[in-house]
């Protein structure tokens, strides 16, 4: 391979860019030509030249826009300082380096168009958001493909197959360390004993397209409907029915949510070998995943009350962003006894202790500022008995005081559960009112720390943290100044790390 | 499980922790001035056109009254902007470090981002129109986490940012010589 290729700066193709420009000309007259032959027709005056006119200004300013920033769309590569650089930009102008060995990924993307003129846009993915690759449309077939091979055998070689930790079966000659099935019985524990919310949630949203459509279909006696609404019995036989209704959305609710629990993770399946975790599950779509210690970011154990005390918890691995969706990056393992979350962990973070060196909860402030969010939801809706005569004032003044007290109930359980613990190499936040969660991180895993102060946490010695990883953030509101000396470690910690982090 | 291994088989086990570097006191260099120029240019054209619409109701149209109060909320707006980005400047800042950068902005919540060198991923430079006519540029460094994890320095003397970018070039790819061996 030429190791001096690419030393001058390279443009896009010009044919290229003339016929991406031509196309998009042409979608564009597609969408407004009957418009301005509609005027052109219509208004035969002095002034109707406006509208070929106009149209002329814009095709000209957007031909002349195109041209500079063809002339301004630069790259190459900096064989000396290895590099890939590039510059672009009409007015303002970007100026962006990526160096060799944080290159993830080079993608080709073709469209039909670009298919049928022979050309490419090459895309060059560095680790981090969708927002943080970049994109050279527009580029001859024996560039892209040369550039590609030349950014490819320099991109460091233990980045390689990142994007995707999946696919991989299990190899031969791996050895099994240890396995975890869920059977039918314990999968009924596990849906029996979640959140309800969401089942819930799904027959809301089913019970209120169903009405659309009765209403729809029904338009025309809607006055019968009302009339028939005013024969609704009274208010004590009415609350009997409303009970029954209750209690009939609550046992469907749990039978939606074991359903989904039992599609989702029917025949669950999770292998450990030296070196990967293996989980297998579903029954409608078979997922398989594959995954090493090294990816993994953030670990969630999560659990409630109940699932407690039936000895379960699900491990939620949060691995670092890739340009899949962020669904793909979260692994759920649903289920798990609590001796196996402890071997989930050692089996990712090895000998390990968990001995405590800081702990912070959040000062009270925290607590008043959840209270006033949870407040503005009232505020607002005391318009309902202002406006709506059906409702009086003291109607709504029992619904807020219910609201108000489940509200700060709500609020003082999450302010008092939270929690955020480091260890020598961890850091760990806790919170949960019902759903108890743990999420894990390796300090020297994370990417940087944020500390934000407000002006009206400056007497009080308050900050917010915010601890990033590749994987997501980890947050921690209106807690001490002391934390800051363990911004520090982390910083540290971080520093000092050579391993790799992702 | 864990509990079983011995507490001395880790080595990093006696680092006293309060006698870390601290990044709080580290001195901060500011940036342009230039910067806060940009800043009243953007909220001066904002606000002559919001008064000029505002203006433009009250003279043409019926709806004095409610034009008025439009107007003077976004007077009292804009003074607070006016006031923000005054005290924005003062707050800016960015030091770098032997090991990672150091990043302070914003007035009403100040907020300070420590980004280690061996976690950066690249670096760009940016520059508007505005910030042309003013000579200055942006220096953009992002890393693997969320945009929360980025920094962007803005108000910074062309030349410096290319400098800047320069020196991290080199930290970045010392990192990565070490990791390789």
């Amino acid at each position: 391979m030429d190791s001096k290729a690419f030393t001058s700066p390279q443009r896009q193709s010009v044919t290229g860019i003339l016929v991406i420009f031509a196309a998009s000309l042409y979608k564009i007259f597609r969408i407004f030509w009957a418009v301005l032959i509609y005027f052109i027709i219509q208004q035969s005056n002095a002034f109707s030249f406006i509208y070929v006119l106009i149209p002329l200004i814009v095709v000209i300013l957007a031909v002349v826009h195109s041209y500079f920033s063809y002339r301004n769309f630069k790259f190459h590569i900096n064989w000396e300082k290895e590099e890939f650089v590039l510059t672009k930009g009409v007015f303002s102008t970007d100026f962006i380096a990526i160096p060799f060995d944080k290159i993830q990924q080079v993608n080709f993307e073709r469209g039909i168009l670009e298919r049928v003129i022979g050309i490419y846009s090459l895309v060059i993915d560095t680790a981090g958001s969708d927002q943080k690759e970049i994109k050279i449309h527009a580029i001859e077939r024996e560039k892209a493909e040369e550039l590609s091979a030349i950014l490819l055998s320099k991109k460091k070689e233990q980045h390689e197959n990142l994007d995707v930790a999946y696919a991989e079966e299990p190899k031969e000659d791996e050895e099994t360390q240890w396995t975890h099935k869920l059977e039918i019985g314990r999968l009924l524990k596990i849906g029996i004993s979640s959140n309800f919310l969401r089942g819930f949630g799904l027959i809301i949203a089913f019970l209120s397209t169903l009405y659309n459509e009765f209403s729809r279909l029904f338009f025309e006696d809607e006055e019968l409907l009302l009339k028939e609404a005013g024969n609704i019995p009274l208010p004590l036989e009415s609350f009997f029915i409303f009970a029954i209704l209750a209690v009939i959305l609550l046992l469907l609710s749990v039978f939606i949510t074991v359903a989904e629990v039992l599609v989702k993770y029917y025949n669950l399946k999770l292998v450990q070998t030296s070196e990967r975790l293996h989980l297998e599950m579903g029954l409608r779509t078979n997922t398989k995943v594959s995954l090493q210690p090294r990816r993994v970011q953030i670990v969630s154990i999560i659990t409630n009350p109940l699932q407690k005390w039936l000895n379960i918890y699900e491990v939620k691995i949060t691995l670092a962003g890739s340009r899949e969706k962020s669904a793909k990056s979260k692994i759920s393992i649903p289920g798990l006894e609590k001796g196996a979350t402890r071997r989930i962990k050692s089996f990712l973070y090895g000998k390990h202790t968990e001995e405590e060196k800081g702990v912070f909860k959040p000062n009270i402030v925290d607590f008043l500022r959840r209270v006033n969010f949870g407040l503005i939801p009232l505020i607002i809706s005391y318009i309902i008995p202002i406006t709506i005569e059906e409702v009086n004032v003291s109607e709504w003044l029992i619904f807020a005081v219910f609201y108000t007290i489940s509200m700060l109930f709500y609020n003082f359980r999450m302010f008092k559960s939270m929690k955020l613990t480091f260890s020598e190499d961890f850091l760990v936040k806790s919170y949960g009112v019902w759903s108890l969660v743990e999420q894990t991180t390796e300090i020297y895993k994370l990417q940087s720390v944020s500390i934000k102060r407000p002006f009206w946490y400056k007497r009080r010695g308050l900050v917010n943290v915010s601890l990033h990883t590749a994987g997501g953030d980890i947050s921690f509101r209106a807690v001490d100044e002391e934390i800051l000396t363990y911004m520090n470690y982390s910083l540290f910690r971080i520093e000092t790390s050579e391993k790799a982090w992702m | 499980m864990a509990s079983v291994e011995p507490k001395n088989s880790f080595q990093n086990q006696r680092i006293a922790i309060d006698t870390l570097p601290r990044y709080q006191e580290v001195d901060l260099n500011g940036i342009s001035r230039n910067l806060l120029f940009k800043n009243l240019i953007h909220i001066s054209v904002l606000f002559v056109a919001i008064m000029l619409f505002c203006g433009y109701i009250y003279f043409y149209t019926a709806e004095n009254f409610i034009i008025s109060i439009v107007a003077v909320a976004a007077f009292l707006l804009f003074c607070f902007f006016f006031f923000n980005s005054w005290k924005m400047q003062k707050i800016y800042g960015y030091a770098l470090r032997e090991r990672d950068i150091i990043y302070r902005k914003g007035f009403l919540i100040t907020d300070t981002t420590v980004i280690s060198f061996n976690r950066i991923q690249h670096v760009s430079i940016s520059r508007g129109v505005l910030d042309k006519l003013l000579g200055i540029a942006t220096l953009n460094i992002f890393t693997a986490g969320g945009s929360g994890s980025d920094i962007s320095i803005p108000g910074l003397e062309p030349q410096l940012a290319q400098n800047l970018k320069e020196a991290l070039v080199i930290k970045i790819s010392e990192d990565g010589f070490k990791s390789i061996h």
